[in-house]
């Protein structure tokens, strides 16, 4: 990744493109949006990944997972975020300064956004598309709401802040 | 209790019952869970420090060395669990030394566990409480939390709620926790968003959470899981890491008596965790079918909304996963979902009495109870009462609340009232497992003898159940609907006293070893030797043993509350009839009674011997006969209310009988055939207070729980008898009353069978003198048992008093006897400062060891016994007369050596020895008479018979010399005996050139030998002489074997010296003559038939090579003492020709029998010399010794004069 795709985007984290994609079409799920800022990127991410079932004692005891579009969109935007990602987290090092970070209670740093090019827009989209379905949205609310991702990724290029 | 509580919450009783209206008595199960883990922490805990090595005492040692047998079946400390020859003086003593006192250990621990899961309750609800957002955090228009809100006042708390968010969990759901005051209700971020998309279903789930709160699950759930974890992590967790250490490691500290027993500790921890979980589950399963209930009855939800829209057969599994779903099912904390829903549309479930959870709940009351052992032990009998009290109470309150639910829920849905069996059967079934579990865990072992009697437990369990369900049947007709907390208590009150009266019966008695009153024995004392006692003298006999304990805290009283409460306080329907049956029972126990001087009379005499009690016995045969006629013909011929009416009945017999039998000793005398006291005259006498009280215990105690068995049999064979005929009504009672039908065939005849079982197996057994009159004692220790005895007995002071026995014979006394003897001046000042200690010593050693244990095993016991006696023969000669002090403490050193013998035996047969004879060795050296002309005097000096021993421990040695010196004066000279030289002059001189002076010098004052040579023997001390034998102290870090003997005196010029010769074998033949063995007994002889030496080959195990071999042969014809005196081995010597005494040893290559006293291949003769024995006796004659044998000694206590026999050689 060069330079400008891995600072490009500074302002905008992935977590602004949720609340905006959700305001749109899900607006149920503001609640969980909001939730998940109370929170570090990297813990709402381990946390919308979580998919275990607790017998919580003195709980309802039949707690379902609901189809949401949140988890959807965080893991497809992550997945194509690392694919651009370069070797910059890899490494001893870096892992070394990970775990220190989380023994320090450090905050982590705010991952922005890289550039998106169009064929990151596409595979968004792909992406975002595949796992709507397989949770188990309707193709043309999967459809919908991966040209909804797609469209304000877009938006989060350098030109259109430079602009 | 929750009951009342319940039921004063709600206020408008709906047409519907749910779960509130009757309570739900999960939260005493609740409150049995804590109670166990405090109990079973304050247990387990004392077993762990217990089993840290040196670290406490718990005095299994001193029960072990007393000769207390953990395999006897009985509880040790008890006087059933000990043997023949315990002291109870020497347990006192030993536990008041040894053991540790920790009774405050179980209180600290306790306390601690109890803070400790406080400490952890308020953690946990900070714990679930850290990083949860505030419902505004994430509610930016406000809608969550007005309807949040909403809910609350719906539900109408009356405390404030707190919700809370946990953020990006997607899962929908939500819980509680916090405390009662400030719940809390965590949501999940899935749940918010449900919020918006479901709003019933965001309804159904939050208020779920809020009936959690409201039925006060809160409180009550987190202070069971605190003291849980707690529990788990302090207590169970080390204990199972001791256990398994324990285990693998195989070392077992004193006081961890019995290896097995750490398996049964990891099986009981196992037993609890499971249990624990189980009921856990169960109880929480239950709170949340409540929950439901709750949300959707007062609250107007209807189920479907709770249901989320499922279809009704949802989540419901078929085949094999249904088999999977139901096996899981018990280890759920929720219910599955069509369980739930089934409860929401008919609550039938919830007013059951399940199997599991009566099953865990008996089954921990008894692992609670047992456990309570150590925080109220049953020691003092009012704690032990109120230990028993608390744990039938808590089985008695649940299954019997269990019961009652049921009972008034289907009263209420007109449906037919449960009986109460089952719910008893599978109560009385955990309790008897529970039993039977701690009973094979006390005993160290899987299987008990007979495990069936546990069954008497169930069934009066089960009555009791029964009993109640049928109280609370007659209550509820009277007072349809309602519930009182008193109405509970007392419909569950006299059960509960019955079943701690039942389970300290129980518990007292033990009944799956075997039964435990024996007939024979009983009336052996009795003084009536029957060989087939009539029935009446059978029972009459044992009746004392089976007569209840009249205390109060026995609480024989309360089985007839069982009939005192419904006649006073529900009146059964039918009552002057069945007060009228019981009349007529009193007035034909009361006929009974008039008879009872024929009945008496058969049995008073018997066999010339007075049979006492006989006229007791007869009145109780008599009540308990009627009461139980009575009791059955009322129970089979009521329709409604079987048991009560019986027992009604049975009192009212109880009652009449026992006002004709209380006149009828009143006007004992007056009655003619019809007295039953054998009164003179006729005269007004109080009746014997003693005589009521015995009766009326048992006629008010057991006879009621005969009643009532007896009852339950009638109403079961009337169900039975009456089936076909009967108009069934309702679609679901056929299976029911089948089902009840066959439990009540099963319980009569597994009652039955237990009884004939424990009945007729009891016949054959003996009775140990030691263990009471009437109790069999358990069976005999096993090998290991026995090693662990004796261990014990060594650990516990055993071995202190053997090495105080050895330290006294070489040290302390030689120690003293030495220094008297190098004393100059004034000897008897010397003598006085110095023997007193030294008898002090010896006394206080003899009182130690008389006071100590005997062993535990009758073959050891033999050399303890020797050893006690010959040190308090010590002790004797310490006492005498102040004027001979010396001598008195030879005589004393002398039994102290014999004492050491024994000792030095014993340690052998302990394994914890060498062999104590091959241990001592004679060396020997003959001397002749060296005369030696001075001043006019001749004087002539001789040793001979120097013996050392080898005493066994290295401490040192003895040696001792007999030696003379004579004077014969020259013509014209006078000699007085101050011309003498000194005994003192002799010394031993070692090759390393050491001089080892006499323990004694004084002339004059020396104490006759102890052993048979008189120094005369040997030497010819004839003239004007001193003779005697001379005693060596040689000490520890002397090891060679004295080479010379020498007498060096001021009055002799010159040193004489002399030493033994070398070593050489030999072997000669010689026939004996007979001698008798006592005084006047002319049947009575013993005689030595062979003698033979032969020099020990290399293949002789336990002889040194070089080492002799002699063996006499000898027959002994004894009458009038005992076979094993007569035939005792050790009476026999041999003297050899340089005056050294060689003992029996037990050296036959082969020969590895433990008792060296008997002739080792002795048979027993037939024909003419019938009754005699005859055997060989080998001598270890040692390799330094060359002489040969001049005379056999035979000495004994019962021989009146010693005999010698000399050898003749051919």
């Amino acid at each position: 990744m060069d330079s400008r795709a891995a600072h490009g985007s500074a302002d905008v984290e992935l977590i602004d493109v949720i609340r905006d994609v959700v305001a749109d079409i899900a607006p149920e799920e503001l609640p969980l949006v909001a939730a998940l800022t109370q929170l570090s990127p990297a813990e709402a991410g381990r946390r919308l990944a979580r998919r275990t079932s607790r017998d919580d004692p003195l709980g309802f005891g039949m707690d379902d997972f609901v189809i949401l579009v949140v988890p959807v969109i965080w893991a497809a935007v992550q997945e194509v975020v690392n694919h651009l990602a370069t070797s910059a987290a890899d490494g001893l090092v870096a892992r070394i300064r990970v775990r220190l970070r989380k023994w320090l209670r450090r905050p982590e740093p705010v991952a922005p956004l890289p550039h998106f090019g169009p064929p990151e827009l596409d595979e968004v989209r792909e992406r975002v598309r595949e796992l709507a379905v397989q949770a188990g949205m309707e193709p043309e609310r999967a459809e919908l709401l991966a040209y909804k991702v797609a469209d304000r990724l877009a938006a989060t290029g350098p030109e259109k802040r430079a602009t | 209790m929750t009951e009342s509580g319940a039921a004063g919450a709600v206020t408008p009783v709906p047409s519907e019952p749910d779960g509130r209206v009757f309570g739900a008595p999960t939260t005493l199960r609740f409150a049995l869970l804590a109670l166990l883990f405090v109990a079973a922490g304050a247990g387990l805990s004392v077993q762990i420090i217990g089993a840290v090595p040196g670290l406490v005492e718990n005095g299994w040692g001193c029960l072990l060395a007393d000769g207390h047998n953990p395999e006897s079946g009985t509880v040790l400390g008890t006087p059933e669990a000990s043997v023949e020859g315990s002291s109870l003086a020497a347990l006192r003593a030993c536990e008041e030394r040894y053991v540790t006192h920790t009774e405050w250990v179980p209180f600290a621990v306790v306390s601690v566990l109890v803070l400790a899961a406080a400490v952890l309750y308020r953690a946990l609800s900070w714990w679930m409480g850290r990083r949860l957002l505030e419902v505004e955090q994430v509610d930016p228009d406000g809608r969550l939390r007005r309807d949040l809100d909403d809910l609350v006042a719906v539900a109408g708390l009356g405390v404030p709620v707190r919700f809370a968010i946990v953020p990006g969990m997607l899962r929908s759901g939500a819980a509680v926790f916090g405390t009662r005051r400030r719940p809390v209700v965590r949501v999940t971020s899935g749940l918010t968003v449900v919020h918006r998309a479901d709003p019933d279903r965001f309804r159904a789930i939050v208020l779920h959470e809020l009936a959690h709160i409201r039925n006060g699950d809160i409180p009550v759930f987190y202070a069971t899981l605190a003291l849980w974890r707690v529990f788990l992590v302090a207590v169970l967790l080390p204990a199972a890491g001791m256990a398994a250490y324990q285990l693998t490691t195989d070392q077992y500290p004193a006081a961890w008596h019995i290896a097995s027993l750490r398996v049964f500790l990891l099986i009981e921890e196992a037993l609890i965790v499971v249990m624990v979980y189980l009921a856990r589950a169960d109880v929480l399963r239950t709170r949340e079918m409540h929950a439901d209930l709750t949300a959707v009855r007062l609250w107007r939800m209807s189920p479907d909304e709770l249901h989320g829209g499922r279809p009704a057969d949802a989540g419901e599994p078929t085949g094999l996963r249904r088999a999977v779903a139901a096996a899981g099912e018990p280890w759920r904390r929720h219910p599955s979902w069509p369980q739930r829903r089934r409860v929401l549309v008919a609550p039938d479930a919830l007013f059951g009495t399940g199997v599991l959870p009566m099953f865990t709940t008996g089954l921990i009351a008894d692992i609670f109870a047992n456990q309570l052992g150590t925080l109220l032990p049953s020691s003092v009998s009012a704690l032990g009462t109120i230990r028993i009290l608390l744990a039938a109470g808590l089985v008695t309150a649940i299954g019997g609340a269990a019961v009652r639910r049921a009972v008034r829920y289907a009263g209420v849905r007109n449906r037919a009232a449960p009986s109460g069996w089952a719910a008893g059967f599978w109560l009385g079934t955990g309790l008897a497992v529970g039993e039977l579990a701690a009973e094979s865990a006390s005993a160290g072992r899987w299987l008990l003898p007979h495990p069936e009697a546990v069954a008497l437990l169930i069934a009066v369990v089960m009555l009791l159940m029964a009993w109640i369900a049928e109280y609370t049947g007659l209550r509820a007709g009277a007072r349809r609907g309602r519930t009182s907390f008193a109405g509970t208590l007392i419909g569950i009150a006299p059960a509960w006293l019955a079943l701690a009266y039942a389970l300290s019966w129980w518990g007292g008695n033990l009944l799956v070893y075997g039964w435990r009153y024996n007939v024979e024995t009983a009336l052996r004392v009795l003084e009536v030797p029957v060989d087939h006692p009539p029935l009446f003298a059978r029972i009459t006999a044992i009746l004392p043993e089976v007569l209840p304990n009249t205390g109060v805290l026995s609480l024989w009283w309360s089985p007839a509350l069982l009939w005192l409460l419904p006649l006073v306080w529900a009146r059964p329907p039918g009552l002057a009839r069945i007060v009228l049956a019981g009349l007529r029972g009193g007035a034909a126990a009361c006929a009974g009674l008039l008879a009872g001087r024929l009945a008496v009379d058969t049995v008073r005499t018997l066999h010339g011997s007075i049979f006492v009690g006989a006229e007791l016995s007869w009145i109780l045969i008599v009540l308990t006969g009627a009461m139980v006629v009575t009791a059955v013909v009322v129970a089979a011929s009521t329709p409604s209310c079987p048991l009560i009416s019986a027992l009604i009945a049975a009192g009212v017999v109880a009652l009449t009988g026992t006002l004709g039998a209380v006149l009828q000793l009143v006007f004992s005398g007056c009655l003619g055939p019809a007295d039953v006291l054998m009164a003179g005259h006729c005269s007004i006498l109080p009746a014997p207070l003693s005589l009521l009280t015995l009766w009326t215990s048992f006629v008010l105690g057991p006879a009621v729980v005969l009643c009532l068995g007896a009852a339950a049999i009638a109403q079961a064979a009337r169900r039975l008898s009456r089936r076909p005929t009967r108009t069934v009504t309702r679609a679901d009672a056929p299976a029911g009353t089948r089902r009840r039908f066959v439990v009540a065939i099963v319980v009569t005849a597994t009652v039955a069978v237990v009884t004939l079982d424990t009945a007729t197996t009891a016949e054959p057994r003996s009775t140990s003198a030691s263990a009471g009159p009437l109790l069999h004692s358990g069976p005999p220790p096993s090998p290991r048992t026995e090693k662990l005895q004796v261990n014990a007995w060594a650990s516990y002071g055993g071995v202190d008093l053997i090495n105080r026995i050895h330290t006294m014979d070489h040290t302390t006394l030689i120690d003293v006897l030495t220094k008297i003897g190098r004393a100059g001046g004034d000897i008897r000042s010397v003598e006085n400062r110095l023997v007193p200690p030294a008898c002090t010593a010896v006394i206080k050693l003899a009182r130690d060891a008389d006071r100590y244990f005997l062993i535990p095993v009758a073959a050891g016991r033999r050399y303890w016994a020797d050893a006690v006696a010959a040190l308090d023969d010590a002790a004797r000669a310490c006492h005498r007369p102040a004027r001979q002090p010396y001598a008195a403490l030879l005589a004393a050193f002398w039994d102290v050596v014999n004492a050491q013998e024994a000792v030095d035996h014993l340690s052998v047969w302990m394994g914890r020895g060498e062999t104590p004879l091959g241990a001592q060795r004679f060396v020997a050296a003959s001397g002749e008479y060296q005369p030696l002309t001075y001043h006019g005097a001749t004087f002539r000096f001789a040793a001979a018979n120097l013996a050392v021993r080898h005493t066994g421990t290295g401490a040192g040695r003895v040696a001792t010399l007999d030696a003379a010196a004579c004077l014969t004066a020259a013509p014209g000279h006078t000699t007085t005996s101050g011309d003498l030289p000194s005994l003192g002059d002799w010394r031993l001189v070692f090759p390393d050139g050491r001089r080892v002076a006499p323990v004694r010098t004084h002339p004059g004052d020396v104490d006759a030998p102890p052993y048979p040579a008189a120094p005369t023997d040997a030497l010819d001390a004839t003239g004007d002489c001193v003779a005697g034998r001379v005693t060596f102290g040689i000490p520890a870090a002397e090891h060679g074997d004295p080479r010379t003997v020498a007498f060096a005196s001021p009055q002799v010029p010159t040193v004489l010296t002399w030493r033994p010769p070398d070593p050489r074998s030999n072997q000669i033949d010689l026939l004996g003559a007979t001698r008798p063995i006592t005084a006047g007994d002319p049947q009575g002889w013993t005689a030595v038939t062979g003698y033979a030496v032969h020099t020990a080959g290399p293949n002789h195990d336990h002889i040194p090579p070089a080492d002799r071999l002699a063996t006499i042969t000898v027959v002994t014809c004894a009458s009038g003492v005992p076979a094993a005196t007569a035939t005792a081995r050790r009476p026999w010597k041999l003297l050899l020709a340089d005056g050294v005494v060689a003992f029996p040893v037990r050296s036959r290559p082969g020969d590895r029998s433990p008792d060296p006293a008997l002739y080792p291949n002795g048979r027993e003769r037939v024909g003419p010399r019938a009754g005699c024995r005859s055997g060989s006796i080998p001598f270890d004659i040692p390799a330094a010794d060359t002489s040969d044998t001049v005379a056999i000694y035979y000495e004994a206590p019962h021989v009146r004069h010693p005999w010698r026999l000399t050898p003749m050689v051919p």
